[in-house]
């Protein structure tokens, strides 16, 4: 077995997703899991979960309790602490939440600003955050949670589509940064399709929904190549080719 | 609202369907979500055939996000796990650790929780009793919102009532489960072809000491007599772990069944030399031993849109031979079945369940594509022969048997059980056979 010590960071732990992904991370050699989330009971259960999971006498696993993550002061000094010790080889930065409605987000604006800081800011301030000490370490990789819905802003849910959409730009903006700077940091945005989970459980029945330790089979996979844009599943990258390249007058006209 | 089945696809009918999100939330207990007949169902995986896991009109509390796993002790050999992992995953995460659940149905697809409410047995019952016998413990919540500690010792009426209860005690949120050591992941085996009862009969006498394992194909329409397959295994000393990989798929439900008694009768003879041929011992991993059928995804959907039943009964080892003769006899009468005849010989060992189906006895399991009144006039017959062997049949298979075969099988039981029941729980068979 692997003896190097392997660093996981997994921001909104909680989420099924994030957790999915890491069990196979854990299987396949990372010790050292730190969970960061909103609940300490319900991080600690995903923690001892991992830990049963991976086996491993060396195995360790911290939770991290942030109530706010849109906060920047409290994001910052959870990571400086976080990276004192040891810069993580890779984060994972999976919170956000599709479950509100967009015509109420439309005409509540306080409730469309937090969805706003949920889905895009808070990611962002957590994927520069950990990148500065990447930056100094010469490596690790940031990944962000985005999603199908950021390809292309849609009637049914542009709020969440566009502050998913900005982790787009900001990982664009990163991996320029980072190749001219000559550093071996990745940045990496994963879009999964509807996937089942607590986010889209009221879809049962409605939606053809993946099963999501296949989607997390295919996010690590890609993760481990160096993907910049993971779909997951896979098929989700020709679908949104086509999404995104239908003309305005065709698009326009389709209830999608 | 949304339609929901079981796995013998017999009706689709309106739920809400509520997951579970993590074994602290108690959100759902809320009476809001109630659904329109106002009661709860625990969901585990769908893996029983009748409606036992159907609550039309109400509300499944579904359990598949509930998959984390809480300890693991070797030196005590337990495993505790939330009630929605499924046995395949629990069973694969063991075997490589040299350890395995000591009993596990005849599909891995199931959910611990559902394994427990069903007091599910496997080929091996003669030595480890049922999978409630391998329970220490378990936390079960109440719709009130209480959650008790359940185990022989605590709370033991709830602990007796829960295991083989069906849901309707509550939702099982985490269960600490005893284990089995094993060097791998091969079985021995072998397969010895019967040609009549009193064979097989024989046959399950002599293996019962020597084979952990062991169960009985049975071909219930071609041949003159009641031949079969009998298999018996241990678990091997060889001590190197494979684990499958990848399943096929049965990718649609066709307009009818596709076994019929042509198609019957050619599997059946194929069948039949094919494993007659494999008398010698042989290795063989064990996802193939115990779970042949989940090689191949949604197989159910062979059986047509009308769907199927499971005949599932036991009866007590005096009565035996002459019931499992005469049930043979009616079913190859009425030209019925399917190719998955199922014989064999249950042991001493009591569960703790209450409502648990098995017996010292013997058990004969056996598909049927639903033909309607056919196959129902047919049913009726076997009925008759259960009720005058003293048998019963077996719950998590049945969506059809009169309330007074109910009775007679589980009605002193009955008088315990109800004490435990919760009363906002409820599902298809229980208001069918019990009154609520
Ligand atoms: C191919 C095949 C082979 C089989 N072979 C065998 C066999 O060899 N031996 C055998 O005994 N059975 C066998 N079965 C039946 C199967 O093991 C049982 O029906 C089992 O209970 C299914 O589990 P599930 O998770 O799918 O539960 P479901 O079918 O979803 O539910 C079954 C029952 O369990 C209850 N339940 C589910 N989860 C919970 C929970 N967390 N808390 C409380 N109650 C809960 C439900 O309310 C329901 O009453 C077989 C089934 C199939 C499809
Ligand atoms: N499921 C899909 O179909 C799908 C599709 C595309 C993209 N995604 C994205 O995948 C990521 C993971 O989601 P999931 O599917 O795994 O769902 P999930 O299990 O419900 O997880 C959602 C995560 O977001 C956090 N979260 C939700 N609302 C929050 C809030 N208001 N403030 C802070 N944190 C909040 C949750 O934390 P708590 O546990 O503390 O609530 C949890 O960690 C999300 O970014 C989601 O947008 C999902």
């Amino acid at each position: 077995m692997n003896k190097v010590a392997k660093k996981l960071v997994l921001v909104g732990a909680t989420s099924l997703i994030a957790s999915n992904c890491a069990r196979i991370w854990v299987q396949n050699g990372f010790n050292e899991v730190v969970l960061i989330g909103r609940d300490r009971k319900r991080l600690e259960n995903v923690g001892c979960d991992l830990a049963v999971r991976s086996g491993r006498d060396d195995f360790s696993c911290s939770c991290e309790v942030v109530c706010d993550g849109t906060d920047a002061e409290s994001v910052t000094e959870t990571i400086d602490n976080i990276c004192r010790d040891a810069v993580p080889d890779i984060v994972l930065i999976a919170q956000g939440s599709s479950l509100d409605m967009n015509e109420e987000l439309q005409q509540n604006l306080s409730r469309l600003k937090s969805s706003l800081l949920l889905n895009g800011i808070s990611p962002v301030l957590y994927a520069q955050g950990f990148a500065r000490h990447m930056e100094k370490k010469g490596a690790g990789h940031v990944v962000m949670i985005g999603s199908v819905a950021g390809d292309r802003g849609r009637s049914s849910n542009y709020v969440y589509g566009s502050g998913k959409s900005l982790l787009d730009t900001y990982a664009e903006g990163m991996r320029h940064y980072f190749a001219l700077k000559k550093c071996g940091v990745m940045v990496t945005v994963v879009k999964p399709g509807p996937t089942l989970t607590p986010m889209t459980a009221d879809l049962v029945g409605k939606v053809k929904l993946a099963d999501v330790k296949d989607v997390a089979k295919c996010i690590v996979r890609g993760v481990d190549c160096g993907k910049k844009t993971v779909y997951a599943p896979s098929r989700w990258r020709l679908i949104m080719f086509v999404i995104r390249n239908l003309p305005s007058f065709v698009f326009n006209r389709l209830n999608i | 609202m949304t339609l929901v089945s079981s796995w013998g696809l017999l009706k689709k009918t309106e739920h809400n369907i509520y997951p579970v999100a993590d074994r602290l939330q108690r959100q759902f207990l809320q009476s809001e979500h109630l659904g329109d007949n106002r009661t709860f169902l625990p969901r585990g995986n769908g893996r029983s055939y009748g409606d036992v896991c159907i609550n039309s009109g109400g509300t499944l509390l579904w359990t598949g996000f509930l998959d984390k796993f809480v300890d693991f002790d070797p030196q005590n050999m337990t495993v505790t796990v939330e009630s929605g992992v499924l046995l395949r995953d629990l069973q694969r995460f063991l075997v490589v650790k040299g350890f395995m659940l000591p009993v596990t149905p005849g599909t891995q697809e199931v959910s611990v929780g559902g394994a427990i409410a069903c007091d599910v047995h496997c080929k091996n019952h003669h030595m480890y009793g049922t999978f409630g016998c391998n329970v220490k413990s378990f936390k079960l919540l109440r719709t009130d919102g209480e959650l008790l500690t359940c185990s022989s010792s605590e709370n033991a009426g709830f602990f007796k009532a829960t295991i083989g209860g069906l849901g309707l005690t509550g939702l099982v949120v985490e269960a600490t489960l005893l284990l089995k050591k094993v060097a791998g992941s091969w079985i021995n085996a072998e397969n010895i072809p019967f040609a009549n009862l009193n064979e097989f009969f024989d046959l399950s006498k002599a293996s019962e000491n020597k084979y952990e394992h062991t169960v009985s194909w049975i071909d219930c329409i071609t041949g003159d007599g009641e031949r079969g397959i009998f298999m018996r295994g241990n678990n091997s000393e060889r001590r190197d772990c494979e684990l499958l990989k990848g399943s096929i798929n049965f990718p649609f439900t066709p307009p009818f069944s596709l076994v019929n008694s042509l198609s019957l009768r050619l599997f059946n003879t194929f069948y039949y030399y094919a494993q007659s041929l494999k008398s010698r011992p042989f290795w063989v991993q064990y996802e193939k031993f115990f779970y042949p059928l989940d090689h191949v995804g949604n197989w159910n959907r062979i059986y047509g849109k009308k769907g199927f039943y499971q005949y599932q009964c036991v009866v007590p080892m005096s009565a035996g031979y002459d019931a499992v003769s005469e049930i043979q006899q009616q079913i190859a009468k009425a030209n019925e079945g399917s190719f998955l005849g199922v014989l064999k010989t249950f042991g001493r060992k009591k569960s703790p369940g209450l409502l648990s189906f098995p017996v010292h006895g013997v058990t004969y399991a056996l598909d049927f594509p639903n033909r309607g009144d056919k196959t129902e006039k047919l049913f009726r017959n076997l009925d008759s022969i259960v009720r005058e062997s003293g048998g019963r049949l077996y719950l998590a298979k049945d969506a059809r048997q009169p309330k007074e075969l109910f009775e007679l099988g589980y009605g002193d039981a009955m008088n315990e059980f109800i004490k435990y029941a919760d009363p906002r729980i409820s599902s298809d068979l229980s208001r069918r056979l019990m009154g609520f």
